[in-house]
């Protein structure tokens, strides 16, 4: 119900401190700690300017608002950063150097403060060469060149907790017709690189969810790797995070 | 916020006119102490964490696992490519047969109105073939050139592709009745003679993945050589999709979605529509291998 003045004056009667400050505290509780739902607007009411506004901070490219963080990276912009996988990080692509062998791909990760429990998802994409790589085939020792994979997955906190059900491969250059290498002169993939499995997208999602508080929260990508190199030529990570 | 702060009126003081008035000033937009009642404090700043409601913005996130990893692919599904029409396809699922399910939860969820529901899924896959498939008398997944010695070569159009699509259903939590999301069809619309597919604009939750790839090179005069026709596996790869409902388009209940997966299949133009139809005349020894992915879905409010 609306305030109501717990005291009413007369006219020609002895108006008493008391009984003015007992009105105004009454509307001071009201205001600050009483207002009643049927004294405020029942319908959906808020809107953009009811919102504290977020703060940005463009070099990490987070924004963290009342109802949760939003934030992005990108490759984009003139200071390109170009990013990598290689099996010389990853078990110099020995056989079963997996499951231990993952590491990030470098740049692409956020980290922000949240300040609740929340919900949300991590988004990722990235943009691959793979190989070609045609380091001779050992038994035991690497896999066969037509086999040999790069693995993408992200990962939340640090790459020993990488969710490998959402690892997505990249396959090693077989080779148009087992084609390899332009040999004269030696200017690299003999045929159309982009024909191939080699060169291509990856992207994807993953869930995120925290009970928590309070959280400082890391997500990117890492990678497992049986390619001598790998070039990312285009990556882009992004993270949307709504307090619960 | 601000809060507002007087001392209080003593017993024996004075009743003066301005102290009144700026007790009651305190509560206007312009007061005395303080701009208590004003458009920053009670509009701008009104709403802050405390104040906002559990799940506000983001009522939901559900994610599952598609079908089974296994890094070394000792252990693969396999989708053989439909020899007629129409196609049952196969359901994605782990290496037990169990069909993956996006669940969300045994009473669902209800997307209202005011709602979004939306969807994000890939998986591993790996499409395979022997041979030249296009070039089977019944395929129309092949260019015929002019060879160099005057006879025609076929060459794959490279645009063959298989699909994977989600199913969901909004009718119970017994998932017994799983259909093709609003939008999306089951490629066994009849659009044509025999031909089954769906025209395009019933393709809007469709992920497509190349079944195979072919260049012709070292042409002369534009002809083209036996020799220079080179083909290719796809390969590995990880293929990806999205899609989502506005709950304004009709309020519904979703339960679970679970994903199909369809091929071979390639484009084609009926009385001007654009298809992607069934090309069984290419299925000898095609198929397509998978292994794991993750499916996410966020129920937005977007009023």
């Amino acid at each position: 119900m609306a305030y109501s003045p717990p005291n009413s004056f007369t006219g020609g009667n002895t108006l008493t401190a008391a009984a003015l400050d007992g009105n105004q505290d009454a509307l001071r509780v009201y205001l600050h700690e009483g207002v009643v739902v049927g004294d405020l607007q029942q319908a959906k009411w808020i809107q953009t300017r009811h919102l504290q506004p977020p703060t940005f901070e463009p070099f990490t490219g987070t924004q963290h608002g009342i109802s949760g963080h939003q934030a992005g990276q990108s490759i984009d912009g003139e200071s390109v950063r170009l990013s990598f996988c290689t099996s010389y990080l990853t078990g110099n692509g020995l056989v079963n150097a997996e499951p231990a062998q993952w590491v990030r791909v470098p740049n692409t990760a956020l980290q922000i403060q949240a300040r609740r429990p929340f919900k949300g998802l991590f988004h990722w994409q990235l943009e691959l060469e793979h190989g070609p790589d045609n380091v001779p085939f050992t038994s035991g020792k690497n896999y066969a060149i037509n086999e040999r994979l790069n693995y993408i997955a992200p990962y939340i906190g640090n790459p020993s907790g990488v969710d490998k059900t959402a690892a997505q491969p990249g396959q090693n250059h077989p080779g148009l017709s087992s084609q390899y290498w332009d040999a004269s002169p030696q200017a690299g993939a003999l045929l159309p690189y982009t024909g191939a499995a080699a060169y291509g997208q990856r992207d994807g999602c993953v869930m995120l969810s925290s009970a928590a508080s309070s959280l400082t929260l890391t997500a990117g990508l890492c990678h497992y790797s049986q390619i001598d190199r790998v070039a990312v030529v285009n990556w882009s990570i992004a993270l949307e995070l709504y307090y619960v | 916020m601000s809060r507002i702060t007087r001392a209080p009126v003593n017993e024996g003081d004075a009743i003066a006119a301005a102290d009144l008035n700026d007790r009651f000033a305190d509560y206007t937009q312009s007061g005395s102490v303080v701009a208590g009642i004003n458009g920053f404090n009670l509009r701008d700043a009104a709403v802050d964490l405390p104040q906002m409601q559990k799940d506000f913005l983001c009522q939901a996130v559900y994610e599952a696992t598609l079908g089974e990893f296994d890094l070394d692919h000792s252990s693969v599904n396999t989708v053989n490519a439909a020899t007629g029409v129409p196609s049952a396809g196969h359901l994605v699922q782990d290496f037990s047969g169990t069909t993956s399910v996006l669940s969300f939860g045994g009473s669902g969820k209800a997307i209202t109105a005011a709602d979004v529901l939306r969807l994000y899924w890939d998986l591993s896959v790996n499409p395979k073939y022997t041979g030249t498939p296009w070039t089977a008398a019944a395929s129309f997944s092949d260019y015929v050139m002019d060879k160099t010695g005057g006879s025609t070569a076929q060459l794959a159009t490279s645009a063959t592709v298989w699909v994977i699509y989600p199913e969901w259903d909004i009718t119970s939590n017994s998932l017994g009745n799983f259909v093709p999301v609003p939008g999306q069809g089951d490629f066994d619309t009849n659009y044509t003679g025999s031909r089954r597919g769906e025209a395009l604009s019933t393709c809007q939750a469709t992920c497509v993945i190349p079944a195979w790839v072919q260049i012709a090179q070292n042409t002369t005069g534009g002809l083209v050589t036996a020799a220079g026709l080179l083909a290719n596996v796809i390969g590995w790869r990880g293929v990806s999709g999205a899609w989502h409902y506005v709950g304004s388009d009709g309020a519904v209940t979703v339960f679970g979605i679970r994903w199909r997966i369809k091929g071979v299949l390639h484009p084609e133009q009926t009385s001007s529509v654009n298809y992607l139809g069934f090309d069984t005349g290419a299925s000898t020894n095609v198929s397509l291998e998978y292994t794991s992915g993750k499916a996410q879905a966020l129920v937005m409010r977007v009023k």
